[in-house]
């Protein structure tokens, strides 16, 4: 009883601040001069055009999520799994690129390989490319595609690494006596956090479907762009939200796809407790490669858009202005991302396990579903939560001119996300685990306490960190529906960035980049804290 | 003793908050020069303004989407729009309501709506803008058709016209020339290379790095440039001709907004000469409507420059029409 009433709440809220406000939005899509109508989607699927638009932005998701593959994955390996030197300081650099706002790393590589660019006069110089063609390459798809993988691979990175710090290290011990580290990685460790990689690609993979600063700067026609445009230049919510159907439809596809190659294979393991810790390979030659490749991906995802950053913030005073400027803003983004990723932490942890680990006919249908509107656009919520929220009636208007409604936004645009992160550091716990509490009669709360959060230790931390992140960072729906006086560093960003000094734009993104970094720093030393302690016990 | 202490201090609290009230505006005119007006407003009445800030990304344009999904319950009192547009907008669409203000009686009536819908303040004004370094005086373009000419090919950039001011440049453009001189003048422009960016900031940033010779912007973007000492200059192009588009910060009292009677306060404040002045002063050197305001040298009076004959409601209207045009022009 005490379970079903507690996944019911969750479910609920999720259903609240979710489901309902999108709903609404399509809802009334389907509507034309008060009447049913298919108006605004029969030209999506009908006309050449938007196959295009759709081609254009399943290939940026594409390679995005390709490109973030290949530095995330590995990055995650060498910071779990090798003595690499500098291990926890390459971690949280690793996080910058994620959290400096994408539109401003799209900036510095554009002034970067532009045709006057630095680099770009260093690469037609010595290659035999031309200026054109580097200056062409930055505003196309594949330019648009490497910002975002520098902008999205510290999710791959952080959700690979949690997975492998759950991995029982006796079975790799195991597989270490009759084989090498090359074939216990590749026929015992990846198998076992394949879920948690897959679930990582997916989610760069909408995220990069969904993203619309970078294509936007670089003038690239996916179906963002499309959305954007019926919003903002013909007013038309509803061709945008119908527009933003096909990214529903691809994200259903992708969940049935995953569904299928995960059906029937377990990936239990008895986690970390039932050990003391994680496997390190020693190997000189694996730390060596360990320190280039985390290198490379330092200078080229961290070094250089916050060189650009600390060059043109040129003075100190310009660091002054920008502090005054987001005083307030400073605040806000701490208490809102920190209530925002407590609270998608929260939810996201009874929905993983209410979509992975109840055993009924609707656990199948229920992952699905609430993954079903990851991909829809911040502004569809937006409006979407407008329409729901901003009504005369006391619970309404206090909820809609207070904080809350920011905390809601957050919900409604990454409860899937989180509860996709917690669904598959779920997929690593055995059910014979809580079997055994309910054997011996204890609570489901008894269990949840002593049992299953101590094991989902690492994928909660992981969600939180992720969570927050994409707390600090969200604009769009917040910008839609923020009160007077709440507003958050990237609102503060981007309405000073267009007509402020350059250098105080600089300065203030480098403020949240140290703004976000201090309190995950904060949260990093005390989680490691907590889960040392009862790896201990 | 405490007691009663604390029995005179509460109420007098509460008479503090509610002596001046508050009043919500929803701004998409750029932060850093508007928060010092309401920030002045404030000061002045001690009424407290509640400020709500469009953003680059947004195109200036989220805010007009949430006055309209809030239409039923609005939330605002008055919309400070950066362009003449958007107001005209939101009236079609029955979101503001009239109210004439008296401090606006010297605001030229073509910057007027005559119903009382918007009210016209300090202009920004349409310029090209080119690099000092690539480009000498003599060289420099005087008309926006000069850059559609085969010495500029590939070197002019300008903002995706679906959005912003430039959208309403070029509906301004096809109510002036006819359509079927616009269509060509684009196609022209789209056949010699045209850079089309996400932004007038982007226009203005390429132009200053060297990246394009020349860019089509506004003036507050170039004033920002030229302040930070980039090497780039702006030119009211068409002077002898049809001149450049005048685009007039427009401010509208929102319909069953919360506080109408403190709305009405900050319009009259807003379109004061003081806060003409004060956008003259500012950094994205504005050019005040009225001809008796003082401004720095550097600035224009809005009899300097040659201004586009059009009507703003006109301009609404066209650029509704020619929106499909416009999108497949973009490449939408």
């Amino acid at each position: 009883m005490q379970k079903r009433l507690t996944l019911g709440f969750f479910f609920t809220v999720f259903v609240c601040t979710t489901f309902i406000p999108i709903l609404w939005m399509f809802g009334s899509s389907l509507y034309e001069d008060g009447r049913f109508s298919f108006v605004y989607y029969r030209d999506i699927f009908l006309t050449q055009r938007y196959v295009k638009v759709i081609l254009n932005s399943l290939i940026l998701a594409s390679i995005t999520t390709a490109l973030s593959s290949l530095a995330g994955i590995p990055a995650g390996f060498f910071l779990a799994k090798t003595n690499l030197p500098l291990k926890n300081v390459f971690k949280i650099c690793f996080l910058i690129p994620f959290i400096i706002p994408s539109y401003i790393v799209g900036i510095a590589w554009a002034n970067l390989l532009g045709r006057t660019g630095f680099l770009n006069t260093l690469l037609s110089q010595y290659t035999p490319l031309s200026p054109e063609s580097i200056s062409n390459f930055m505003y196309s798809l594949y330019g648009a595609s490497f910002i975002l993988s520098i902008n999205l691979f510290p999710v791959v990175m952080l959700m690979t690494e949690y997975a492998l710090k759950n991995v029982n290290p006796r079975l790799e011990e195991s597989g270490l006596i009759v084989g090498s580290i090359f074939q216990v990685v590749r026929q015992i460790t990846l198998p076992l956090i394949a879920p948690a990689i897959l679930s990582s690609m997916m989610i760069v993979f909408i995220l990069s479907l969904s993203e619309f600063g970078i294509p936007s700067l670089l003038q690239v026609n996916v179906l963002t762009t499309q959305i954007f445009t019926q919003f903002s230049a013909f007013y038309n919510e509803k061709a945008a939200t119908a527009i933003a159907f096909p990214l529903i439809v691809i994200t259903i596809i992708l969940m049935i796809l995953e569904q299928v190659y995960f059906r029937g294979k377990s990936f239990d393991i008895l986690g970390r407790r039932a050990s003391n810790g994680t496997i390190h390979y020693q190997e000189r030659g694996l730390t060596v490669i360990g320190i280039l490749f985390c290198t490379f991906i330092f200078i080229l995802c961290v070094i250089v858009p916050l060189t650009t950053l600390i060059v043109s913030s040129k003075t100190v005073s310009a660091y002054y202005d920008a502090f005054r400027l987001a005083k307030i803003g400073i605040k806000n983004t701490i208490l809102y991302g920190s209530l925002g990723a407590t609270f998608l932490t929260v939810v996201g942890f009874f929905l993983g396990y209410l979509s992975e680990k109840v055993q009924s006919k609707l656990r199948n249908s229920i992952a699905p579903f609430i993954w079903l509107f990851f991909a829809v656009p911040a502004t569809v919520i937006g409006v979407g939560l407008i329409k729901v929220c901003n009504r005369p009636e006391g619970i309404f208007q206090f909820i809609y001119g207070s904080l809350w409604i920011i905390i809601l936004g957050y919900g409604a645009r990454f409860l899937p996300l989180s509860s996709r992160i917690m669904a598959n550091y779920f997929k690593q716990i055995s059910n014979s685990t809580e079997e055994a509490g309910i054997v011996m009669g204890a609570s489901w709360f008894r269990i949840l306490k002593k049992i299953i959060v101590p094991l989902q230790g690492y994928g909660i931390v992981a969600a939180w960190l992720i969570s927050f992140m994409f707390c600090v960072g969200e604009l769009g729906t917040t910008i839609l529906v923020y009160p007077p006086g709440h507003e958050t560093l990237p609102i503060t960003l981007f309405t000073v960035m267009v007509n402020s000094p350059a250098n105080i734009v600089s300065a203030l993104s480098l403020i949240i980049v140290v703004m976000t970094l201090l309190p995950l720093g904060i949260f990093l030393a005390t989680t490691r804290y907590f889960l040392t302690t009862e790896a201990k016990e | 003793m405490r007691f009663i202490t604390l029995m005179i201090l509460v109420p007098l609290l509460f008479f503090k908050i509610c002596l001046g009230g508050e009043v919500v505006v929803y701004t998409s005119e750029d932060k850093v020069f508007s928060e010092p007006v309401l920030q002045q407003f404030e000061k002045k009445t001690g009424i407290k303004v509640r400020a709500i800030y469009d953003t680059e990304e947004t195109k200036s344009t989220g805010l007009v989407n949430r006055l309209i999904a809030e239409k039923d319950n609005p939330q605002a009192d008055v919309f400070w729009s950066g362009d003449p547009v958007r107001p005209v907008l939101l009236e079609t669409k029955g979101i503001t309501t009239p109210y004439i203000s008296s401090s606006a009686s010297d605001i030229p009536e073509i910057y007027k709506d005559n119903v009382g819908h918007w009210t016209g303040f300090s202009a920004r004004a349409r310029i090209i803008l080119y690099n000092t370094n690539l480009i000498n005086m003599d060289e420099r373009p005087l008309s926006i058709f000069d850059l559609a000419k085969p010495m500029w090919r590939g070197q002019v950039a300008m903002a995706n016209p679906l959005f912003g001011t430039t959208s309403i440049h070029m509906a301004a453009l096809f109510i002036t020339l006819g359509d079927e001189k616009a269509r060509k003048f684009l196609q022209d422009l789209k056949a010699n290379g045209v850079k089309v960016v996400s932004s007038n900031g982007e226009v203005k940033r390429l132009v200053a790095r060297g990246e394009v010779k020349a860019g089509i912007t506004d003036t507050d973007d170039a004033s920002v440039a030229i302040k930070e000492g980039s090497p780039v200059k702006m030119e009211f192009p068409d002077k002898t001709s049809i001149g450049t588009l005048i685009m007039p910060n427009m401010v509208s009292l929102i319909k069953n907004g919360p506080n109408q009677e403190n709305g009405k306060k900050l319009i009259d404040y807003l379109v004061s000469s003081e806060v003409e002045k004060s956008l003259a002063w500012a950094t994205c050197a504005q050019m005040p409507l009225r001809y008796d305001v003082r401004t720095p040298a550097d600035v224009l009076t809005i009899d300097a420059v040659k201004g586009m004959d059009v009507d703003y409601h006109a301009v609404a209207q066209k650029l509704d029409e020619i929106g499909e045009f416009l999108k497949q022009w973009a490449g939408y």
